[in-house]
């Protein structure tokens, strides 16, 4: 059930005013039935691994807490537990193929697996909460004692398929709290789920079309046409995301929940490490939690505070998918942040450079390159092949070999004329731009604050009316989806 | 709090409220405004094949005697076929006539017979109903109706239901099919858009909203040198990536059947396996109920009816399920003669030799140009159609 269909738009208010209808002892079962028949919509036998993940680390939850003098067997175990599932369905291929590969030169023959592994919806994200619960009680936090309600916290409906990644000290007190309904989280609620449908449907898809023909056929394309597919990549993947993570947090304040914010514009990022403070903020606190900080984190020795990063972010590629690419991309942003820090200690020592750096345009400057740089991991992330993916890179940087009497600044795009999107690019893109240097005046101004109702009631008005006459007919999976 | 104050509460100080509020005026404001504006329902911003054909349709100044309706089998057949005849490439979305059978007919029978073709691929036999009931209406209405049939127009498995092709979108958008608009939506999630199109004047016309759109974003974009967007100039791997996700639009350049081509062989079993097997009984059912309403229609509004079946391979016809050849054959051949409309076998081996073929179904410009005149002789030669009794269409 996508959240942007017809499916989703009756489901949720049918829910929605249940849950306010029935008295509060029966809201979280409502809840559940209503996340596991979510669920079930998509594939209904992998309710049996989502009921089974819940069971398990339930009950470890409660030993963890209990046997003290077990406590880390058991952390251990639920931790194996879990990343062997997600192995498992995430990874099985991956591995068996990788291996087949390294072994091929030795006369090793790897059989390919003889069955068919569908990867779950939504798995790399409950199993996240499953680790990020085992992993807390074992530091000392106390255990969910309600079943219900812990199963509500790892199947809730709007965070199920691709987060936010949740904390379960925030969110499990909010269902168990009784609710009481108020206008305020009508408000916030349906007005973060317009946004992030107008994200979606109306930017994010109508910019897939466009950054689809030039990543399938990078053949065609100068590397100046290159640097546009990817700055349309770059706001196609931001405005997908972020409007999936306002969809899922308006449906959950729809309920008088909170759950946590995953942007703040990520494209104003001034340096690498800033750029991970505002994009996927829940996977990036979540790694630096359960795997950079228990890899030593950074109070350790310089190279052992690199390789922590190296690894952290390596990994955290690899989650996206089993796939050579998403490591790449990983590698790439671990190499970018451990460039960054070398770069703050030569500010330390260079006092002109570090009041360059600080100043106005020192940094404007720094926000292109961070945007370029995080433009560049995109063509990893996003490139179909490995060879594609060095095509590109390489005409991007202008490193393949230019036809004579043919102009290193020559474009093809201008000669394409459908669909519209192509000759709305050039329009687009510069809004879409502005449109994120807005938004952070605003932000920083807090001028949402002082906005009246009234402005507020024309601005829903008008998302409605685009939305229900500009949607789509067809519109593409969200990305997130496939992690 | 009671309910009625919680709603009273919720009027005055939620914003969400007003704006919902405002939102259903509106609409009920379009409700009443949209028919006082006579917008063109016709306006698209699409250009399909559809479309085009549509368009010449309207531009028409004469009504034509002889309509000719029919899928991709009659597309190859009438582009190839003429191209092959007059010996001139024919522009596909332009061409909309069959200029071999006006001549054949006026040789044999003496008659000005006009003919104007309707070849839209993937057309279904619900979609032959939709084209007809909508658009040869009241002085559109033409003397006979030449319908190529095929088992595929029947047993299609690509086919979600009969409201699912953009022809029968198409032609509710014009205002028709209302009759069936209900009953052709079979699946709950299909009722409940079309329920809310008939709730929601703004999502009824969002075509026309759109097509709005298109119009001013490509005003500015002409400001910046946009081509005229009717000539397509976009390479072909990226035009088939946007047939995946986007509504289908073409370009006046980019189809023509020209003569004297070589033709190369493609073999389509594996597309035509997925269309026919399994054999699923409802949906045929439910395509001869369509067919049946096309000819009652027709029969009503004094149309004469030539039901063709068109010629395919035998390669072909053994990929349909055992006994559905010949279940399709009987149901159409049962209704013709409930209806007193003609039905004109042209499945013949012999004749339609592999050499006339692209693939196992589609006929290239020589098949083209025999189809049109073996069709043009048994129309001729037919003394129970007005066309054969000669000179009596004038």
């Amino acid at each position: 059930m996508l959240f942007n269909s017809i499916k989703y738009a009756l489901f949720l208010p049918i829910v929605a005013v249940l849950f306010w209808v029935l008295p509060q002892r029966f809201r979280v079962p409502l809840l559940l039935a209503a996340s596991y028949f979510f669920y079930m919509s998509w594939r209904p036998i992998y309710i049996f691994l989502i009921l089974g993940l819940t069971i398990g680390n339930y009950y470890a939850g409660l030993l963890i807490a209990e046997r003290p003098q077990a406590k880390k067997f058991w952390m251990i175990t639920a931790v194996t537990a879990n990343l062997l599932v997600l192995v498992y369905f995430k990874y099985a291929y991956f591995a068996d193929e990788t291996l087949a590969a390294m072994l091929k030169p030795a006369g090793v023959t790897v059989p390919a697996i003889p069955f068919e592994i569908i990867l779950p919806l939504g798995i790399s994200f409950f199993v996240f909460e499953f680790i990020h619960y085992i992993v807390d009680i074992y530091r000392g936090g106390t255990p969910v004692k309600s079943f219900m309600g812990f199963s509500l916290f790892a199947s809730f409906f709007p965070t199920q398929i691709a987060g936010p990644i949740k904390r379960y000290q925030d969110f499990v007190p909010q269902f168990l709290a009784e609710a009481k309904f108020s206008p305020a989280c009508l408000d916030e609620g349906v007005t973060l789920i317009l946004f992030g449908l107008f994200k979606k449907v109306m930017i994010a898809d109508n910019l897939s079309f466009f950054v689809q023909g030039g990543f399938s056929n990078p053949q065609l394309f100068t590397g100046l046409d290159l640097w546009l597919f990817t700055y349309a990549f770059a706001f196609q993947i931001y405005f997908d995301f972020s409007g999936y993570t306002d969809i899922a947090r308006g449906s959950a304040k729809l309920f008088g929940y909170k759950v946590p914010i995953n942007f703040n514009l990520p494209y104003l990022a001034n340096n690498m490490a800033n750029f991970w403070h505002r994009w996927h903020i829940s996977l990036s606190t979540w790694l630096r939690d359960y795997l950079f900080i228990p890899l030593g984190g950074s109070r350790c020795s310089k190279w052992l505070n690199y390789r922590n990063l190296f690894l952290t972010m390596a990994l955290g590629g690899l989650w996206h998918g089993a796939a050579a690419h998403f490591f790449f991309w990983g590698v790439f942003h671990g190499v970018a942040l451990i460039v960054h820090k070398e770069f703050q200690n030569v500010q330390e020592m260079v006092a002109p450079l570090k009041q360059f750096v600080q100043s106005k345009f020192g940094n404007v400057l720094s926000v292109i390159l961070t945007f370029h740089a995080v433009c560049i991991s995109w063509v990893l992330f996003r490139a179909e092949t490995n060879e594609a993916c060095v095509s590109i890179l390489k005409k991007m940087f202008f490193l393949e070999p230019i036809q004579q009497g043919a102009s290193m600044l020559a474009m093809k795009l201008p000669e394409i004329n459908h669909p519209l999107i192509y000759p709305s690019i050039y329009i687009l893109l510069p809004l879409l731009v502005a449109s994120h240097f807005v938004m952070g005046y605003v932000n920083e101004k807090k001028l949402l604050d002082r906005v009246p109702k009234s402005m507020k009631a024309v601005y829903c008005f008008a998302l409605m009316v685009i939305i229900l006459a500009f949607s789509p007919d067809k519109s593409p999976r969200f990305i997130y989806f496939q992690f | 709090m009671n309910f009625a104050g919680q709603l009273k509460e919720l009027v005055k100080t939620s914003y969400v409220t007003w704006a919902f509020i405002a939102f259903i005026a509106c609409d009920l404001f379009c409700h009443v405004a949209w028919p006082s504006l006579k917008l063109d329902h016709f306006a698209s911003p699409h250009h399909s094949m559809v479309w085009w054909n549509i368009d010449d349709f309207r531009k028409q100044k004469e009504n034509p005697d002889i309509v000719l309706i029919g899928s991709s089998l009659l597309m190859h057949a009438l582009h190839g076929g003429d191209a092959e005849y007059l010996q001139v490439p024919q522009n596909e979305v332009f061409h909309h006539k069959s200029v071999m059978l006006e001549n054949l007919l006026k040789e044999k029978t003496g008659a000005n017979v006009k003919t104007f073709a309707f070849p839209l691929a993937g057309q279904m036999a619900s979609d032959a109903y939709a084209l007809t009931s909508t658009l040869l209406t009241g002085s559109r209405t033409p003397k006979a109706i030449v319908y190529t049939i095929a088992p595929r127009d029947f047993m299609d498995n690509t086919l979600a239901h009969p409201a699912s092709t953009e022809i029968f979108k198409f032609m509710n958008h014009l205002g028709g099919v209302q009759d069936v608009a209900w009953d052709a939506r079979p699946g709950f999630l299909d009722k409940v858009e079309y329920g809310l199109e008939k709730l929601s004047a703004i999502y009824d016309h969002r075509q026309y909203l759109v097509y709005l759109q298109h119009k001013y974003a490509q005003s500015v974009l002409r400001l910046m040198g946009f081509k005229n967007p009717d000539e397509i100039h976009t390479p072909f791997e990226l035009r088939r990536l946007a047939l995946l996700d986007l509504p289908e639009s073409t370009g006046v350049n980019e189809r023509f059947a020209g003569p004297n081509l070589k033709y190369a062989y493609t073999d389509n079993t594996a597309e035509y396996c997925m269309r026919y097997q399994p054999f699923k009984e409802k949906p045929f059912r439910t395509q001869v109920e369509y067919l049946e309403r096309f000819l009652g229609y027709c029969k009503q509004k004094g149309i004469q009816v030539v039901l063709v079946n068109m010629p395919l391979l035998e390669q072909n016809i053994q990929l349909l399920p055992p006994g559905s050849y010949d279940l399709y054959k009987s149901n159409v051949q049962q209704l013709a003669t409930k209806y007193d409309a003609r039905f004109l076998d042209m499945q013949d081996s012999t004749t339609f030799t592999k050499e006339m073929y692209c693939d196992s179904a589609h006929m290239n410009g020589p098949g083209g140009m025999k189809f049109f005149s073996l069709l043009s002789d048994k129309l001729a030669n037919d003394t129970k159609l007005a066309i054969g009794k000669k000179n009596t269409w004038q």
